[in-house]
């Protein structure tokens, strides 16, 4: 293949690949295709161990992974790559490489860690969450009736941040930079939420106004991800040692960065389902598709039933079209 | 004949006056934006579905500590209108059965955090995560029937212990839009403001959620497949009510002390009070009336009154203010010496457009923020009459404010109309009268131009704060928090007015030098003459406009 060998000579420039940082971002990324109950992220170091003994952030991690994997498969069904973690013996998720598709992953589990975390801090179900920085609980208790509190989002990034030991984490080569631009990436994501205000001022005027920040359903945000996917930018360094700003200047904020080409996933594709005609061309990769139409019985015209949280629905017969690769 | 001492101030005095006050000013504006936090804190919570077993409807879903409520983690599985995805052990969930539980305020960094009394009043607001189906589309305007149950606990009750608030079945809008439709998306749905309280008086409240499903009273049937529930809590922040707190007491005994002053001062004439003087002592008794630091009652006791209180003293401050710049216009426009014109029952038609807006606005408070004293839940905007009904007082105060500034605008017009006829008159008077009526004139346009002053930076702070962003960032250490700058910057800005004014305007003990060395011409002595001077005190400057009517 040729992007093996077009890389062999950047990889030989970069020995150092994988450093202090790697190995967690990777496990965050690699828990996602986990089956094991513990999240394997718990592992990863002393710190993790003592924050996965909450039961709050065990089960957030447990959630953020169903999310997150959940979530890509259901984005990428119509596409080349069906949001697999393996692929022709390439993982993306393993190994030291970052194709197009593990910068989807990293952003993509930073994000889904984050909005669960979110989440969890608004529902009372993470008892861990914080106002700010604050370390005792007295500077909690202190903060929070002066009106010093942060919102859940805010907890949810600096949680995400700090798992994943983005700020520890040294940054002076390429992978280091890559993993954490695409990381940011998905946190930021996540932040790009709805304002909504409330008046309530002298006789309920606006004369005093406040506004706050609504968590998005992370549908939507998986579907940005998608589209800056479709946007990713290759980053090849000139230079022998690639500086964090060097990158900084080229790669603009919103975009996924990765390092290596993807593989052709077109002989992977034989037999999936495709969309449409249109989306078929470009899945089966010139290969053609089977059309199909078969009838189908479909719920409509739904309705609650009194008294019960049940939808009664008559059973319509719909006629369906499946697109089949060949 | 005596003057104000406005009159007989040096330029020096005045500025040393004037300065002093911009000091008080700035400082207040600085006290709110560096010290307090905003004035109000919208914290998100999302809600825990239980479910209830038994039939009991009284009964308390909580969702944290001991004897928490079951709870469900997705309502999807209960949902599915074909049978095959449901789980084949489920048994129906009914309507009734399932509790939206809001406990709050969540734990933050493993405490158990309760609500301080400094934190004054709570403000509910609902958001609906309602999903996309295809097979179950939701009208753009729902009914949505809320019932509701608000309890509180204090700290050191058992977990469980939790007494009744408030309850009651609400309906409420709700619109809901979305711009591409595609299942498993949610709508864009509209807030539903749920209930306000007055008084945050106790340390943990649990509010309790059902959405009753019937078919005959055709209850939530348009509504979609509610996902989520969010509870927005909107409070005061308690630090931003200590800084608030903090500057009305310091202006609280300021205003009383300039008032005795006053009043001390005007029993001293041998006259009695003029209209002016009555006009400044009311300002500064409803000016004292609202710096009254009555928050510190609610934290002995329970006051939910304090949302309606606070309208209300802020009414009756503005209608005292707007019924004293007319009084004031008035008062330098005598057309006439008539009989009355040292009353306030000349005024009766100015002052009438004061009232209608006031009253209009206190009747729509009392039919929103007095009913809701008796249920925190109620909202007069659910129902097409008390709609009709909020929007008439709206409106009729709107027509008054329009009416009262045609009024006020009118006389000021008239007021400087008269002062530049007067001052064609200036230069074939005697040099010492002309000086002095050069300075009256000044002094007038100069307090014309504090109050313009005053309510232009009111407009523009408000006008800032909607359209910036509420923090004002200079460095990573100055943060200047701009709402709450603006609130204590106006609110002092007020005061400081009318503290000057009270100052300004109290009767001069200086006299003015014998009239007859001044007179110059023979003119100027018959105008005085068929004035009213002796034996009444009443200002130079009074006179002056009167005078100047005459012409």
């Amino acid at each position: 293949m040729g992007w093996a060998t077009e890389r062999t000579e950047f990889e030989s420039r970069y020995p150092r690949i994988g450093n202090r940082l790697r190995p967690v971002a990777q496990t965050l990324m690699r828990s996602m295709f986990s089956t094991l109950r513990q999240p394997s992220l718990c592992n990863v170091s002393h710190q993790h161990r003592r924050w996965c003994r909450d039961k709050g952030v065990r089960n957030a991690l447990l959630d953020a992974r169903l999310l997150a994997i959940t979530q890509c498969q259901e984005q990428f069904r119509y596409d080349p790559w069906n949001c697999s973690d393996e692929y022709r013996n390439i993982s993306f998720s393993h190994g030291n490489k970052v194709y197009r598709e593990t910068a989807l992953l990293y952003a993509m589990s930073a994000a889904a860690l984050t909005h669960v975390v979110a989440q969890a801090c608004a529902d009372g179900s993470m008892r861990r969450c914080r106002c700010a920085e604050e370390h005792s609980p007295e500077d909690t208790r202190r903060i929070w009736p002066w009106g010093l509190c942060g919102d859940n989002y805010s907890y949810g990034r600096r949680f995400t941040r700090r798992f994943t030991q983005l700020r520890q984490s040294r940054v002076d080569h390429l992978h280091g930079f890559v993993v954490r631009h695409n990381i940011n990436i998905g946190i930021q994501v996540v932040g790009q939420m709805k304002t909504v205000c409330k008046c309530h001022g002298v006789s309920g005027s606006c004369t005093s106004k406040t506004c706050w920040k609504r968590l998005k359903p992370f549908k939507e945000t998986a579907e940005i991800l998608k589209g800056s996917y479709y946007k990713a930018q290759i980053e090849v360094s000139s230079n022998h040692v690639s500086r964090e700003r060097s990158c900084k200047r080229r790669v603009p904020k919103s975009t996924l960065v990765y390092i290596h080409s993807s593989p052709d996933f077109c002989p992977s594709t034989r037999g999936r389902r495709c969309l449409n005609p249109d989306n078929c061309g470009t899945l089966c990769c010139s290969r053609g598709y089977v059309h199909k139409t078969v009838s189908d019985i479909r719920p409509c015209n739904c309705h609650w039933v009194s008294r019960s949280y049940e939808l009664s629905c008559k059973k319509c017969s719909v006629m369906r079209d499946i697109y089949i690769c060949k | 004949m005596q003057g104000a001492i406005l009159e007989n101030l040096s330029g020096k005095k005045l500025a040393i006056l004037v300065s002093f006050l911009l000091v008080c000013q700035v400082t207040c504006f600085l006290i709110g934006g560096l010290v307090a936090p905003t004035p109000a804190s919208a914290e998100n919570w999302l809600a825990t579905k239980c479910r209830q077993r038994e039939n009991d409807t009284r009964e308390w879903l909580y969702p944290r500590g001991k004897g928490h409520c079951e709870t469900i983690d997705s309502l999807d599985m209960y949902r599915a209108p074909d049978s095959d995805h449901r789980k084949a052990d489920r048994e129906n969930l009914k309507a009734s059965e399932l509790v939206f539980a809001f406990q709050i305020p969540v734990p933050r960094n493993n405490m158990t955090l309760d609500y301080s009394r400094w934190q004054q009043n709570l403000i509910g607001v609902l958001q609906f995560d309602i999903m996309y189906h295809p097979d179950a589309e939701m009208e753009e305007r729902v009914v949505v029937t809320i019932d509701a149950r608000l309890a509180y606990r204090n700290k050191g009750d058992p977990d469980g212990a939790w007494k009744h608030y408030a309850s009651s079945v609400e309906e409420r809008i709700l619109d809901c839009t979305m711009a591409h439709k595609e299942e498993g998306f949610h709508y864009d749905c509209s807030i539903v403001p749920l209930f306000e309280l007055g008084s945050l008086h106790h340390d943990f409240y649990l509010l309790n959620i059902r959405l009753p499903v019937g078919a005959d009273k055709k209850m939530n049937q348009g509504l979609g497949h509610v996902e989520d529930i969010w509870l927005v809590a909107i409070n005061q922040n308690g630090g931003f009510t200590k800084v608030w707190v903090t500057i009305k007491s310091a202006f609280f005994p300021c205003i009383i002390a300039i008032m005795i002053w006053f009043w001390k001062r005007v029993h001293q004439l041998s006259r009695s009070p003029a209209l002016l003087e009555h006009m400044l002592m009311f300002l500064g008794v409803t000016l004292t009336f609202l710096n009254m630091p009555l928050e510190f009652l609610t934290l002995a006791f329970d006051m939910p009154f304090m949302l309606l209180l606070g309208d209300i003293r802020q009414g009756i401050f503005y209608a005292a203010l707007l019924s004293f710049w007319l009084v004031f216009a008035g008062e330098h426009l005598m057309i006439q010496d008539c009989a009355d014109s040292n009353t306030l029952r000349y005024y009766w038609k100015h002052l009438s457009a004061v009232a209608i807006g006031c009253l209009s606005m206190f009747i729509f408070d009392m039919c929103e923020r007095g009913v809701q004293l008796q249920n925190p839940f109620y909202s007069i905007w659910v129902t097409d009459l008390g709609t009709n009904l909020a929007l008439t007082f709206i409106i009729l105060a709107g027509i008054s404010a329009g009416v009262y500034f045609l009024f006020l605008s009118y006389m000021i017009w008239k007021v400087f109309c008269n002062i530049s006829a007067k001052r064609t008159v200036l230069p074939s008077m005697s040099s010492a009268r002309r000086l002095h009526y050069e300075g009256v004139i000044y002094r007038f346009k100069f307090l014309m131009l504090a109050t313009l002053l005053c309510a232009a930076m009111t407009i523009t702070g408000f006008i800032l704060g909607q359209v910036s962003e509420g923090r004002w960032k200079w460095d990573d250490h100055l943060v200047l928090e701009f709402t709450s700058a603006f609130f204590t910057g106006v609110y002092g800005m007020w005061n400081i007015y009318i503290f000057a004014l009270i100052v300004l305007y109290a009767p001069s003990h200086k006299q003015w030098p014998a009239e007859g060395e001044h007179r110059g011409s023979v003119n100027e002595e018959i105008e005085f003459s068929r004035l009213p001077t002796d034996p009444s005190e009443i200002s130079s400057l009074t006179t002056f406009a009167r005078k100047s009517a005459m012409d």
